[in-house]
């Protein structure tokens, strides 16, 4: 029987002539990063936006990108997922996915890409689905499309899946629209999507940003799990510094556009480094610490891309900041794992 | 105890008869027979889940909207009917600061020209012993020269300073704050924050501080109060609710929060896995 939300014409009919089947080499090239960014500069003619990062994602490694609003985190993830839309674009640098140049690949190829193996999820999932279409072959669509499934074979998964995600009723839930689900469940359907076609690369933009912290931990502890099984590298993005002790292995601080701090998640809460991370560190509240009187706020506020100052973004607020700071400094080594753009970096005496 | 400067009884209100997608018009108990106090300098924090009726209960204790049953009362007063002369002067003692400064400020007057206007509105003097209210209060906020300036002009963190400034130059003696740092960078919120606490010990105003973040309410709060589906569900000392949480809804709230480090993480996971 066809499961009853599947439409019944004018689906299903993309080709789809170079699917491999699941796990079938693609288990084979497991050390080398799923994803790496080389000197990634993007922006619009005016005014760079994203400066010269680099960064590179392991098979089931999950890399935090932090940072406050407008410092670049949303603009790395498109570049990555080759998404980037006029005026803004990459001006210099280089995207490798799966070892392969995206800069030298045509939207066609992208397009086939995307969806199979690197899949994007978004802060606002009732705005990110088709409001007009069930959400059951919303999810069952990406695999008729990309792995050549029929849509009868593709509705079946589709309602594996969306049990998988720990929906309820997964059936009767796979024939809803998407305004007939909270959005704590939309955001399930998201990842449902998300993980259709096993993807390499799952890149997570603020998924969980607008829910109920119940939601939120039901959903991060779904996305570990399943993370754990596929091996799927992850990047995620989130500007809360507990839901990164919650799910990264790896972490890179974002300040105006720039990388400034990139180690393993323990090197980061352990010994932060550069003094806006620190400063980060210093204003967090967490509702199982007892805090006392002022926090200890980073002040001023973060400069328009426009506006930056010479040198290092950060000057106008450091505490350290002295004249050796008008000169940019470079993201380097300080440990093993740990890196990072400052020219006095460590905990200031 | 201090004397209350707010006191809610068995306060309800319903939404009724809206059409949904499931069934057709239930009403909805947004608020559900809530007694609250607020002690005059008190900071009282609402937390809860996206729904669960704090922003409706926030408008009630400001005075903005009515209860469907039960009664409010300001300094041993019941509000006025809305928008009569004698609500206009409670609701100058009673302000609000919610989570968007750009839509609570008028985009085509400067900051300046919006807090005069207030003051002009209650018959409030410009000048205070000489003194520039509107100068004063700025200052006193952190924007010493920027009174000048349009809406679009400053960044949030700014902005929410501004609509401080214009609650506080009324001398308020209650301040509903509605997820007033929800929307700020964490920099930008820890600096409002301050502020916020800077101002509270300051000038004695009590607080309703609602907010879904845990860990902000904990640090501002003297009190804290958890509601569930219109109910509050258990009220105590900040650290006491958070330290032994007595209602089965607060326990779950606090198993959900995320660890605050990773080796917090790994301790809780470990012991979960034991359990
Ligand atoms: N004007 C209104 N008309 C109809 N229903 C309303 C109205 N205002 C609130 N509600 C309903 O009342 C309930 C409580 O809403 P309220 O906005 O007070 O919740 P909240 O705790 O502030 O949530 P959030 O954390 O999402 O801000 C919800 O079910 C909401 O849909
Ligand atoms: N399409 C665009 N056109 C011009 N500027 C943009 C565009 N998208 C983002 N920006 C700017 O680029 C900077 C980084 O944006 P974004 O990556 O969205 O930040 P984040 O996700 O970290 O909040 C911001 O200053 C933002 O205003
Ligand atoms: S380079 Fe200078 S200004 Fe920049 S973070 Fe380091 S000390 Fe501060
Ligand atoms: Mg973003
Ligand atoms: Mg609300």
């Amino acid at each position: 029987m066809m499961p009853s939300f599947v439409p019944t014409s004018g689906a299903g009919s993309a080709g789809a002539s170079t699917v491999l089947p699941f796990g079938a080499d693609r288990a084979a090239d497991a050390m080398p990063p799923v994803l790496s960014l080389e000197g990634l500069t993007v922006g619009s003619d005016a005014v760079d936006l994203v400066i010269d990062a680099s960064l590179t994602v392991a098979p089931g490694e999950t890399l935090c990108l932090v940072g406050e609003s407008g410092c670049g985190k949303s603009l790395t993830c498109l570049a990555a997922m080759g998404l980037l839309a006029e005026p803004v674009r990459r001006k210099a640098g280089r995207i490798r996915f799966l070892g392969r140049d995206l800069g030298e690949l045509d939207e066609r190829d992208l397009r086939q890409m995307r969806g199979r193996d690197m899949t994007m999820i978004f802060q606002d999932p009732v705005a990110s689905l088709n409001p007009v279409q069930r959400v059951g072959w919303q999810v069952a669509e990406a695999l008729v499309i990309h792995e050549g499934l029929s849509s009868k074979v593709a509705a079946r998964r589709a309602v594996e899946l969306v049990d998988k995600v720990g929906i309820a009723d997964p059936e009767a839930r796979a024939g809803a629209f998407p305004h007939q689900l909270s959005g704590g469940m939309c955001q399930r359907v998201m990842i449902a999507m998300a993980l259709a076609c096993r993807p390499r690369l799952i890149v997570s933009d603020e998924a969980t940003t607008a829910l109920d912290v119940t939601t939120q931990a039901q959903i991060l502890t779904l996305m570990r799990r399943l993370q754990e099984e596929t091996g799927t590298a992850m990047i995620f993005v989130t500007h809360d510094l507990s839901v990164v002790a919650e799910i990264a292995d790896r972490v890179a601080v974002m300040y105006s556009g720039r990388i400034v701090e990139t180690g393993s998640v323990d090197d980061i809460f352990d010994h932060p480094s550069h003094p806006y991370t620190q400063g980060l560190m210093d204003c967090r509240l967490h509702a199982l610490s007892a805090t006392d009187g002022r926090l200890a706020a980073i002040g001023g506020t973060v400069p328009r891309p426009s506006a930056r100052p010479l040198g290092c973004a950060f000057r106008t607020r450091c505490p350290r900041a002295s004249q050796r700071c008008a000169i940019t400094p470079d993201l380097r080594p300080i440990g093993s794992s740990q890196r990072v753009a400052c020219h006095f970096p460590g905990r200031a005496q | 105890m201090t004397a209350a400067v707010l006191e809610l009884r068995d306060v309800t209100r319903h939404y009724g008869g809206k059409r949904q997608w499931l069934g057709r018009g239930a009403a909805i108990r947004a608020v559900d027979g809530v007694d609250l106090t607020l002690a005059a300098g008190e900071v009282l924090g609402i937390v809860g889940e996206s729904g669960s009726g704090k922003s409706t209960l926030g408008r009630i204790a400001a005075g903005i909207e009515a209860p469907s049953s039960g009664m409010v009362t300001f300094q041993g007063q019941r509000y006025a009917p809305i928008d009569t002369a004698a609500w206009r002067r409670q609701r100058r003692r009673v302000q609000v600061v919610f989570q968007n400064p750009s839509q609570a400020l008028d985009p085509r007057l400067t900051i300046a020209a919006q807090i005069r206007g207030v003051l002009a509105a209650h018959g409030i003097e410009a000048l205070e012993r000489g003194v520039d209210r509107t100068e004063a209060i700025l200052s006193r906020v952190g924007l010493t020269g920027l009174g000048t300036r349009f809406p679009h002009q400053l960044s949030g963190g700014q902005l929410q300073r501004a609509v401080i400034a214009r609650a506080l130059v009324l001398s308020p003696e209650v301040i509903v704050c509605d997820e007033a740092v929800s929307a700020l960078d964490v920099s930008v919120q820890a600096q409002i924050l301050n502020l916020l606490k800077d101002l509270q010990a300051e000038l004695g105003v009590a607080y309703l501080f609602i907010s879904h973040d845990l860990g902000v309410v904990r640090h501002v709060s003297h009190r804290i109060a958890v509601m569930q589906r219109g109910r509050i569900v258990e009220t105590g000392p900040a650290s006491e609710v958070f330290a032994r949480p007595q209602d089965p809804y607060t326990r779950s709230l606090i198993a959900a929060l995320p660890a605050a480090t990773p080796a917090a993480r790994r301790a809780r996971d470990a012991a979960r896995q034991a359990a």
